[in-house]
């Protein structure tokens, strides 16, 4: 699996690939955390097309987002509805280092604010 | 590894031990039935000249006797002539030529015996007797003169005559006995020669049939040296060729395997055939079969080091055709002057896709469980070792549920007297119309049809395998506790989950719990170095059971980053239970899949309605 990333100026895209586990994470790791220049706002890992992950993709992301967050920079990831990598991501509490939308969002807006209104009309279809 | 030429100096000195020793016994028979024929020969000769001294004895002594009579009637002949005429003229007779033709005959006898070759003492008595012979002739035809012009004298001669030669008669008559003893020896001679000759010769019949025997033996012992030489030395290639292939077909979860190879053609001849079965770390399957041109020894070399490199190659890449690619530039590095052809094939059992790359070799028949079969035509490249740098193309094709694949080499569908095409299409027809119940009994089947009683001509390789339609309600699998192994678990677990009924989401977060087992087994359990694990899945009253065992010390995980894999499978799983002992860990995990868990508990809501 190798990151493809997109250029924005502001936010660079990696999206991975494929099975994540202990036979490639640690190459994935420092492909990720060189994909960051200084003056980047932060990372948006793109997770769509995943098709397998355990706590071997989440250390990772813990441990990006910890480096980012050492740097002020701050981690967004893409995870589709429904996608079945999604109840490992919260059972994790990823979410408390990360922001997460399903599909990517207008990078020219901080990517947090994506995710705090996904969150407030998931909460509101579900109160509904 | 045996040195072809150690083979050879061994046959040959093998050869000379038993040629020196077979050729001295055989030159002993050949040399004494010569002395006896030699010996029944010269008996015979010995019987001709005791016969032929018979003979002459027998003439001598006939002559001799009719001489004693001459002798004999030329003495009445001069008692004759003393005595007055008679008076009857048909009586009247001249004595005096009575006498002479008498004397003559008499002396012709004689020189007959002369005439005669003799026992020494016989013709030395006769030389003693001659001039008394000869003086009574010549005295006998001085009578008769004087008896023809009457002389008064003839009667008181012929008295003188008479009693002057009675000593002769004597000695005559011993000569006589003498000679007929001579005979009677040489006759009983004779007999005992030809005795001795005839049991010379049953001797050398009896010896010649033993020479005969003999040398048959010779031949049998010497034949068989050579058939237990040329069976050693083939033995030898043959082994060879056996250590250098799969001893027995790797365990292959969701395929079945069967491999069938048969040596063919006479002597020493041995093939550079070759297939392999190769577990990739992604959990793929290769599939490799060869074969290098040639039929001796070296072939069987060269085989053994491109099946090795292939192996080696198949690790580093599942595309075939750089596998390909590569085994031939390893070909012309090494300088490997031999060529092969070859097809490799990557598996994925899980999904049926099958990869391959070719090198001149005949396309794999794909048979499928409706009855047809075809043919998986690949791009066209040369052998291995054919061109320095050559780029193998890929050819995709996805094996159904019920296919088999069959991979094959030329022994197969070549035949010396029948075109190729024919063998393929033979082989084709085999494929649809077969009703094996599993690939051992196909590749009985494929070997009975396509090879005729006599044997192979060529060697022949087959290799098929097929998808295993189910994996059962319990699979056990064993893995090397490295990271490389963790796709492969997944593959299967995956797909034993689907058939125990697992939605999507289930099927992803048992997987998950499952590798993070897995994932301990290999991080935590291990120091560097080679060792496995196993993983035991096992469908139970509704809920799968996912045992992950590891022999190794236990070490309490490292960070707290190291902890959220036991957070995950708490979290994922209905139990999980770990068992920690010095022989190594054990963790079991139990969910319950909701497919079943509906079927179960559907009757348990009725009753509380």
């Amino acid at each position: 699996v190798t990151p493809v990333t997109d250029a924005h100026p502001q936010w660079p895209i990696a999206r991975l690939a494929g099975d994540i586990d202990l036979s490639n994470v640690d190459d994935l790791t420092l492909a990720l955390e060189q994909s960051v220049a200084n003056h980047a706002l932060g990372l948006v890992v793109d997770l769509t097309p995943v098709t397998y992950m355990d706590s071997t993709g989440l250390r990772l992301l813990f441990r990006l987002a910890r480096r980012l967050r050492d740097r002020q920079q701050t981690l967004h990831l893409v995870v589709p509805e429904g996608a079945r990598i999604r109840r490992i991501l919260e059972l994790s509490g990823v979410a408390l280092v990360a922001s997460m939308t399903s599909t990517l969002p207008d990078l020219d807006h901080p990517p947090a604010e994506a995710a705090r209104a996904e969150g407030a009309a998931n909460r509101w279809l579900n109160s509904r | 590894v045996i040195n072809p030429r150690e083979i050879g100096r061994l046959a040959a000195a093998r050869v000379s031990t038993w040629g020196g020793k077979m050729a001295a016994l055989g030159l002993v028979g050949v040399l004494l039935n010569l002395v006896v024929v030699h010996a029944a020969l010269t008996g015979v000769h010995d019987v001709d000249v005791s016969y032929e001294g018979l003979t002459r004895l027998g003439s001598a002594q006939r002559y001799f006797q009719h001489a004693d009579m001459m002798h004999d009637a030329l003495h009445a002949d001069v008692l004759e002539a003393t005595l007055p005429p008679r008076e009857n003229p048909v009586l009247a007779r001249q004595p005096q030529e009575d006498i002479r033709r008498d004397a003559a005959s008499y002396r012709d006898d004689l020189a007959r015996v002369d005439a005669i070759a003799l026992p020494r003492d016989i013709e030395q008595q006769l030389a003693d007797l001659r001039p008394i012979q000869n003086e009574y002739i010549n005295e006998a035809v001085n009578l008769a003169a004087l008896a023809e012009n009457n002389s008064p004298q003839a009667g008181p001669a012929s008295r003188r005559f008479l009693e002057g030669f009675e000593v002769l008669e004597t000695r005559q008559a011993q000569l006589t006995a003498a000679l007929s003893l001579a005979g009677e020896r040489a006759k009983a001679r004779a007999d005992a020669g030809e005795r001795s000759v005839q049991i010379r010769l049953v001797v050398s019949a009896i010896g010649a049939i033993l020479g005969f025997l003999f040398l048959a033996y010779l031949l049998l012992r010497v034949g068989r040296a050579l058939t237990a030489m040329i069976r050693q030395q083939r033995d030898v290639a043959e082994t060879l060729q056996h250590s250098l292939l799969p001893e027995q077909m790797p365990e292959l979860v969701g395929v079945n395997l069967a491999a069938r190879y048969l040596a063919g053609g006479r002597g020493v001849e041995v093939g550079g055939d070759w297939y392999d079965v190769i577990v990739l770390p992604n959990g793929q399957v290769g599939l490799a079969m060869g074969d290098v041109v040639g039929h001796d020894l070296g072939a069987a070399a060269v085989m053994g080091q491109l099946r090795n490199a292939l192996r080696a190659y198949a690790v580093e890449s599942d595309n075939p055709g750089d596998v390909l690619e590569r085994l031939n530039r390893f070909c012309h590095q090494q300088g490997v002057s031999d060529m092969a052809s070859c097809i490799y094939a990557v598996l994925d059992p899980a999904s049926g896709l099958l990869r391959m790359a070719s090198a001149g070799h005949y396309p794999p028949l794909l048979a499928s469980g409706s009855g047809s079969a075809h043919f998986l035509e690949c791009r066209p490249a040369p052998p291995i070792g054919a061109v320095r740098e050559i780029h193998y193309p890929v050819t995709e094709r996805r094996l159904p549920p019920d296919g088999v694949l069959i991979l094959y080499t030329d022994g197969l569908v070549e035949r010396r007297d029948a075109a190729v095409d024919e063998g393929l299409a033979r082989l084709r027809s085999v494929a649809m119309e077969q009703q094996a119940e599993n690939l051992d009994q196909l590749g009985d089947l494929i070997i009975s049809k396509m090879i005729d009683g006599s044997g192979p001509q060529d060697d022949v390789a087959l290799l098929m395998i097929a998808p295993k339609s189910r994996l059962g309600n319990r699979i056990e699998l064993v893995f090397e506790a490295r990271s490389s192994s963790l796709a492969q678990l997944r593959r299967t677990v995956s797909r034993w989950l689907d058939e125990e009924g697992a939605t999507d989401q289930e099927s992803y977060e048992i997987l998950v719990s499952c590798s993070e087992a897995a994932t301990n087994a290999i991080e935590h359990a291990y120091g560097p170095g080679s060792a496995h694990f196993s993983v035991t899945c096992v469908e139970n009253d509704g809920a799968v059971e996912i045992t992950v065992r590891d022999w190794g010390k236990w070490r309490s995980a490292r960070g707290q980053d190291r902890g959220r894999g036991r957070l995950l499978m708490e979290g994922l799983m209905d139990e999980v239970r770990t068992t920690t002992a010095p022989g190594g860990t054990e963790v079991w995990m139990r969910r319950r899949l909701t497919a079943n868990a509906e079927a179960v508990s559907a009757p348990r809501e009725r009753v509380g309605a």
